[in-house]
């Protein structure tokens, strides 16, 4: 694996204002992520997980500088690209591609399958294919992602939710990315579809050398298909690991109810294992508790926990974890 | 497009029954009458012969003449050169121009923006006919004068409607993912909003054809819309309110000319709307 | 062993939806049984039919489109569907004796009134109660529920709840008419995680504690794994395949089981296993010609199970109450 830095995500802070009233008054903010941290080497898969409201997805979406952060910086190739313009952006714009939950929503009704992704290839202003070549590459891109070239002239609304996703990593690819955040991109998908897919990505990993940020809340699909994890919660990272010891070895308590969560399909392993059932829900993100986020529903919250927010700490290889309890 | 595109929308459309074959063939003929007035009738729509008015049907005048002994038939079909183009134009130009600042006020956020959706409000707060009026005084009377004043008129429900569809656009991913392959906000707009807005457009613009169609009727019963003598549907209805129980069909006739054109023009935006759809189109 | 007598026995419940394109049989010659105090899955991907089964039992289905073209529901002994869709009858158990949980609670929930006015209604409609008493019960039925400061939340309107929140509401209404069966549909695929365990514990305590039965249909197999006792898998309108929780998630006999236990990510996965994804998409039911619907995407299938009828389920093993509708034996050939 190659370990070249590819993309750094120091204390990243995004907080949306709340409007309200006639005058749009300030009426508070979102926390939505609340100093963040990673990075992500290239040619790995880095997975985010967590639950709805958790800042996953908006953590996704500033590294694309879809969001200017509030706070913090995102690097990319070395460059801090935190407070580009649109116009400064434009230079990675292509390298840094998206994959969206909704295979509905992220393609245009109107185009068909051929002109979306010809779109793709000739949006790029050093484009200097033909026509012939454009459609060439149409056909290897489609081929790519295992799409039958007679789909060329079908209509997105004519395909299944599996084609439809395949055709929006088809676009992607059609730039030539280095990375690409996946946002939830099989959540939508039905069951013996969603490893036609995920299989997808790791072979045009294996084949592109693309890195990959992960973004789902589901933890055997994270972990299926990541090199590392982070666990997300409430606007915080709370652990972050390799995928096979966050299964093996959690440590945040968090983590732990997360997994256990989840339940497996081995009928005798499923049948053993420990049941963590978490009290409580998820505060608003705009009035975040003091302190650690996790406290209020955390079984060995102590006084400590509720003043000070715990921060990452190194507990094993590459195994980091905020907790006040973990020593 | 290719041809075999156009092929599939025509067979979307007429699929719809025989009442989209029906508005079809109504709207034909009604421009074609527009057209060849002039070698239907022998009459002038202006010649009159005050001997003979109110003149029941005959072989002469196959709908009779009105108050001034002129030619009804004459004047229907030559009413339809007016009101069809008045309605026509006056559409046009409100679609246009609400277009243009509706695409703008929905895609660009901040000042423009709220200006834009401002100034609509307020035109909308307006009755109707206070703002015909006092738009007539600027552009005056005649067909040019009666166009911009009901284009004007119906331009803030066309501002409000882009407005409305261009922020539902927005928060589609698709948008999002063009903006990710780099494209410009200009060609987003081209390619990808306003293509997903015509649909609605279109349905608008035909309701907004019977709209036009009655403003103009208004306008020629106040007197600040076409002037008589030159024959409109709207004015011939009005001119004959006041023999409306001795002689119906004065009114009735050309009444039924506007409601058949109305009513073709909405099941024909109906049809259009299914046409342009491309989830429709494979359905057959 | 004795067999404990069935709550509810659906026998060859046929329901088709009748579109332009053709007659979709979405559920097509379905046989199934629940027993007291059971809990039973219905497995399936979208479109194979599971919700509408469902649908079907309490006469929900939308006619026209839909139709329940045949079949017998007997609940507590008595057919369901000779009682007309409107009639008294299968209103009094709708909601009374046996409790629909769907998907999305909030769509299951009327936005205009608060929890309280939609928990005391439902409470009053199948109970003869007073206004006052009714209310009582529903604050006692969110308290069961676990919904902390249980007065206040009636006040409540549906949107400032969470979704967990809501479908505890759902299981309140539940409880409050005391109903013996309760039909979850999807519960917790709106969820998160979390908040899933949550919800289906509190079912199951309610289930296991006040001596309920219950359906859960749903497309997630570790849930199934975790909760039920009984599953039956559903597949283009049709069951291919049931017998007990153990049975089918150890020994899978059909090949759609099969691959569909193959291609889920699972947490206990050694690192780096490859999934084993089913080919092709699910079937459309329209039209599909009289062969096993599966054999399109099937590995195993033969020329023979491309040219023979659909098969009917059979026992595994002689004497066996594992069913499985394929023409293949897979005993061992995994």
């Amino acid at each position: 694996m190659k370990n070249n830095t590819l993309l750094e995500v120091n204390d990243l802070k995004m907080h949306f204002p709340i409007f309200k009233g006639a005058f749009g008054m300030k009426a508070g903010v979102v926390k939505a992520v609340d100093g963040v941290s990673f990075s992500v080497r290239e040619g790995e898969t880095f997975g985010l997980v967590g639950e709805s409201g958790c800042g996953k997805t908006t953590v996704g979406r500033s590294i694309l500088r879809i969001y200017k952060p509030t706070a913090g910086t995102v690097i990319y190739n070395g460059e801090d690209i935190t407070s580009y313009t649109e116009k400064e952006m434009s230079k990675y714009r292509r390298e840094m591609q998206m994959i969206f939950q909704d295979p509905y929503s992220s393609l245009d009704p109107r185009q068909s399958v051929g002109s979306i992704v010809r779109e793709a290839i000739t949006t790029d202003k050093n484009c200097k294919l033909s026509l012939s070549e454009v459609d060439a590459k149409v056909d290897e891109l489609l081929q790519l992602v295992e799409l039958d070239a007679s789909m060329k002239d079908r209509y997105p609304h004519e395909m299944s939710g599996g084609q439809r996703q395949r055709l929006g990593i088809a676009r992607a690819l059609a730039c030539n990315p280095k990375l690409i955040v996946c946002d939830e991109p099989v959540s939508a998908l039905d069951v013996s579809i969603q490893a036609q897919i995920i299989n997808l990505f790791i072979r045009l990993q294996k084949k592109l050398g693309l890195t990959y940020v992960f973004v789902a809340h589901d933890l055997a699909v994270v972990r299926h298909i990541s090199d590392r994890i982070a666990v997300m919660y409430l606007g915080n990272v709370v652990e972050i690991t390799e995928a096979t010891e966050l299964y093996d070895n959690p440590l945040h308590p968090y983590t732990k109810a997360l997994l256990s969560a989840v339940p497996v399909t081995d009928y005798d392993v499923e049948k053993k294992r420990e049941r963590i059932t978490l009290q409580g829900e998820v505060p608003s993100p705009i009035n975040a508790p003091s302190g650690c986020p996790f406290h209020p529903r955390c079984i060995y919250a102590t006084e400590e926990c509720k003043q000070k927010k715990p921060e990452l700490a190194q507990h094993g290889d590459n195994h980091f974890v905020a907790c006040h309890i973990i020593k | 497009m290719n041809l075999s595109n156009v092929k599939k929308r025509f067979k979307v459309f007429f699929n719809r029954g025989v009442l989209s074959v029906i508005s079809f063939v109504v709207l034909l003929s009604f421009i074609l009458i527009a057209i060849i007035a002039p070698l239907i009738t022998k009459y002038s729509p202006y010649e009159q012969n005050v001997s003979n008015k109110y003149a029941a049907s005959s072989a002469e005048h196959p709908f009779g003449t009105d108050k001034l002994g002129r030619d009804i038939l004459t004047r229907l079909a030559y009413g339809a050169r007016i009101s069809l183009l008045a309605s026509l134009l006056s559409s046009l130009v409100a679609a246009v121009i609400g277009l243009v600042l509706g695409l703008i006020a929905g895609f660009f956020k901040g000042f423009i923006s709220q200006l834009i959706m401002r100034i609509a409000d307020a035109e909308l707060s307006i009755p109707p006919l206070v703002l015909t009026l006092v738009l007539s005084l600027l552009f005056g009377d005649g067909v040019f004068g009666v166009v911009m004043v009901i284009g004007i008129s119906l331009v803030p429900t066309y501002i409000r409607l882009v407005f409305g569809l261009v922020l539902s656009q927005k928060k589609n991913d698709y948008v999002l993912a063009a903006k990710l392959i780099g494209q410009s906000n200009r060609k987003i707009i081209l390619k990808h909003i306003l293509p997903n807005c015509f649909p609605s457009l279109i349905v608008l613009f035909t309701m907004n054809l019977g709209t036009a169609m009655m403003l103009e009727a208004s306008m020629s019963y106040l007197g600040i819309g076409i002037v008589p003598p030159t024959p409109t549907w709207g004015g011939m209805v009005s001119e004959s309110y006041e023999v409306l129980i001795l002689h119906p069909m004065q009114a009735i006739l050309p009444g039924l000319c506007i409601m058949l054109v109305v009513v073709a023009f909405n099941i024909l935006g109906d049809g259009l709307r299914d046409a342009l759809d491309p989830r429709l189109r494979g359905k057959l | 062993m004795q067999d404990k007598t069935p709550l509810l026995v659906v026998k060859n419940l046929r329901t088709s939806f009748f579109t332009s394109a053709g007659e979709v049989k979405a559920v097509n010659d379905v046989s199934y049984h629940v027993d007291e105090e059971e809990v039973v899955a219905i497995v399936g991907e979208s479109g194979c039919g599971k919700s509408v089964t469902q649908m079907s039992v309490l006469q929900l289905v939308q006619t026209p489109p839909g139709k329940i073209l045949g079949g017998e529901v007997f609940y507590k002994g008595k057919d369901l569907l000779k009682y007309g869709q409107k009639s008294k009858e299968i209103r009094a158990i709708r909601g009374a004796e046996i409790s629909m949980i769907f998907q999305e609670p909030m769509t299951s929930l009327n936005p205009v009134f608060t929890i309280g006015q939609q928990l005391s209604q439902v409470i009053r409609v199948h109970k003869h109660v007073s206004r006052k008493e009714a209310w009582a019960e529903g604050v006692e039925a969110l308290r069961k529920v676990g919904i902390p400061e249980p007065e206040a939340r009636m006040k409540n309107y549906p949107f400032e709840m969470s979704g967990g929140m809501r479908q505890r509401v759902m299981i309140a209404i539940a409880i409050a008419c005391n109903s013996s069966l309760i039909i979850a549909d999807e519960p917790t695929t709106a969820l998160d995680v979390t908040t899933q365990a949550q919800v289906m514990e509190l079912l199951m305590s309610i289930v296991k504690g006040l001596k309920k039965a219950m359906i859960v249909v749903t497309h997630n197999l570790g849930l199934v794994t975790r909760y039920a006792d009984r599953i039956y898998v559903m597949y283009a309108g049709k069951i291919i395949e049931s017998g007990t929780t153990e049975e089918i998630m150890k020994h899978p006999m059909h090949p759609y089981t099969i691959g569909l236990l193959k291609s889920v990510p699972n947490l206990s996965d050694e690192k780096g296993k490859a999934l084993v994804p089913i080919e092709g998409a699910p079937p459309i039911v329209i039209n599909l010609p009289d062969r096993c619907a599966f054999c399109p995407r099937c590995p195993y299938a033969t020329e023979d199970c491309m040219n023979a009828s659909m098969p009917g389920l059979r026992p595994v093993d002689v004497g066996q109450k594992h069913l499985v509708a394929c023409h293949l034996d897979m005993r061992g050939s995994r």
